[in-house]
């Protein structure tokens, strides 16, 4: 019996692992993205530099849809448009650490999730493979992934934090206290 | 069911059904004929060609914007032709350089990625729209013309078209 017990145990947590890859790449790449914007290039949030990263969402203008109107928003107002760029590199790097490390996973696997969404206005954008599209696609799906497994509760911060206080919902309230912590 | 397993399937649900249309409005990839706007530059014209007579030269304004193609270099316009059942002018990279007299640019495009020179007729990058103005060397009779915008290695079927009148 204890046996039993042990072997579905062992089960959940190699579930759970096989999770890390996923969290590092996903991780990795909202890292990666923060950190050459407001780490390694400076230059691309400011908006009088060439390098500015607000200067490529112009090429998104043609096929962005519904977005368009919002785009060109940013775009008039570079301020506007630099002081979101700065606070999106932050998320970025906020959210790349925390699935690295496997911190409050399903939270940032939620927010990841929202963060490749918006990615849909370039998604047509792609000469030689569908690229963009692509980029979005595995995003949003690892980000839900993680979030739907709690990936961080093995070999992450949440395990700690799981053996510490056990099952956190969000909020105690109808629905939301479905949704864990970690 | 449990909640964590319908939530989960929930989500799951959200995540197919946001994977399939994005990709069937970006590419069709999900049902119809494929298709990829991001291949070939494709210019069009924001506004109709104004065109007026001034002082021996004829004018003409076209707004312009590269709606199609690839985001990484401009694509350019090498060639214009205006024509009519009996006049025909065409201007060629450096033809279309030493005519324009003021380019006009998008005001959201910050990199201002716009201009011309001498080997690539008018250039812009994807997505923006300017106003180039030219002063074509000859002043074009009063008629009815029309004008075509061609872009390298794409056929004449794909290029600009629009029309004006000079009166």
């Amino acid at each position: 019996m204890s046996g039993k017990t042990e072997g579905k145990e062992d089960l959940e947590n190699v579930k759970t692992i096989s999770y890390l890859p996923l969290r590092f790449a996903v991780g990795w790449m909202w890292l990666d993205g923060g950190l050459r914007k407001a780490v390694l290039k400076p230059a691309k949030l400011d908006p009088s530099s060439s390098s500015f990263v607000l200067n490529k969402v112009v090429t998104f203008l043609p096929h962005a849809g519904l977005f368009k109107g919002p785009l060109l928003s940013f775009l008039q107002d570079p301020s506007l448009g630099a002081t979101f760029l700065a606070i999106f590199s932050a998320f970025e790097i906020i959210v790349g650490l925390a699935l690295i490390f496997g911190f409050l996973s399903r939270l940032f696997g939620f927010i990841a999730g929202g963060m490749a969404l918006s990615l849909a206005p370039a998604a047509w954008l792609g000469s030689t493979c569908e690229d963009e599209w692509q980029i979005l696609a595995l995003l949003l799906a690892g980000a839900v992934s993680i979030m739907i497994a709690g990936a961080g509760r093995k070999y992450g911060v949440d395990e700690i934090l799981y053996k510490k206080y056990g099952d956190k919902p969000i909020i105690n309230a109808p629905l939301l206290k479905y949704i864990r912590l970690w | 069911m449990k909640a964590f397993e319908a939530g989960a399937i929930l989500f799951t649900i959200i995540v197919v059904v946001a994977i399939l249309a994005i990709g069937q409005i970006s590419y069709g990839n999900v049902y119809g004929p494929l298709f990829n706007d991001s291949k070939k530059p494709k210019f069009e014209f924001c506004s109709p060609v104004d065109a007026f007579n001034k002082d021996g030269h004829t004018y003409i304004a076209l707004n312009i914007s590269d709606v199609n193609g690839p985001d990484a270099y401009p694509a350019s316009v090498t060639e214009i032709i205006i024509e009519n059942s009996t006049t025909k002018i065409t201007l060629n990279t450096s033809g279309i350089a030493s005519s324009v007299v003021n380019v006009t640019k998008a005001s959201f495009d910050l990199k201002k990625a716009v201009g011309y020179n001498d080997y690539s007729g008018l250039y812009m990058c994807l997505g923006t729209d300017a106003v180039f103005l030219l002063k074509l060397p000859v002043m074009l009779s009063p008629g009815h013309y029309t004008i075509y915008l061609l872009t390298p290695a794409l056929p004449m079927k794909a290029a600009a078209k629009s029309s004006f009148t000079i009166s």
